[in-house]
């Protein structure tokens, strides 16, 4: 459990249990939801949201490649000390 | 995920611009990266103008911002969650402090 409450897969009913299963539909090699997902349980509106807005951006081809974006966040992230 | 090579994927994880294996015009966007991740305030015109002529496109200038500002995102949610270290760095980064220097002075206070 996180520092903040996040509501795990089992727990999950209505609007957030249509979208973890969307998610694990979209993603069939990921046996469960990541923690950072997690974190946006308690709206699942937003958690629709950000999980949107990253599959188009991120998870995807665009003006710059997947590569460059993968160099892209594991820079950021070691620069803000965060392992996650 | 696709994992950039190895070695690049170290030396980014370390925060080590100048030790990765980069051509100059990755090197150089990056540092537009580290310059959004820490001051963002500090891009200057010049900076941005010094991309195009290395041959960054607006566009791809304009998705670099985005997936930085994406993951400073993403970033201090885990962080404020208290996520634990899913390992995805072989080392990862020191908490506390600066990132280390590429010789990796050891944990830093």
């Amino acid at each position: 459990m996180a520092r903040i409450r996040w509501i795990s897969e089992n727990e999950a009913r209505g609007e957030l249990a249509e979208a973890y299963a969307s998610w694990k539909a979209r993603n069939p090699g990921r046996s469960e939801i990541p923690g950072i997902l997690k974190c946006f349980s308690l709206r699942p509106d937003f958690f629709r949201d950000v999980v949107g807005f990253s599959d188009r951006l991120h998870f995807s081809e665009g003006h710059l490649t997947r590569r460059q974006k993968e160099m892209i966040a594991t820079f950021v992230s070691a620069l803000n000390q965060c392992p996650y | 995920m696709q994992e950039p090579d190895p070695s690049l994927h170290e030396h980014l994880s370390r925060a080590d611009l100048d030790g990765a294996p980069l051509s100059e015009a990755e090197r150089e966007l990056l540092r537009l990266v580290e310059t959004i991740t820490r001051h963002a305030y500090r891009i200057t015109d010049e900076q941005v103008d010094a991309l195009r002529c290395l041959g960054w496109t607006d566009e791809q200038l304009a998705e670099c911002v985005y997936i930085a500002a994406l993951f400073a995102f993403f970033n201090r949610v885990a962080d404020a969650f208290g996520l634990d270290d899913p390992n995805y760095f072989a080392a990862p980064p020191p908490r506390g402090g600066e990132p280390t220097e590429p010789e990796g002075s050891g944990e830093s206070a």
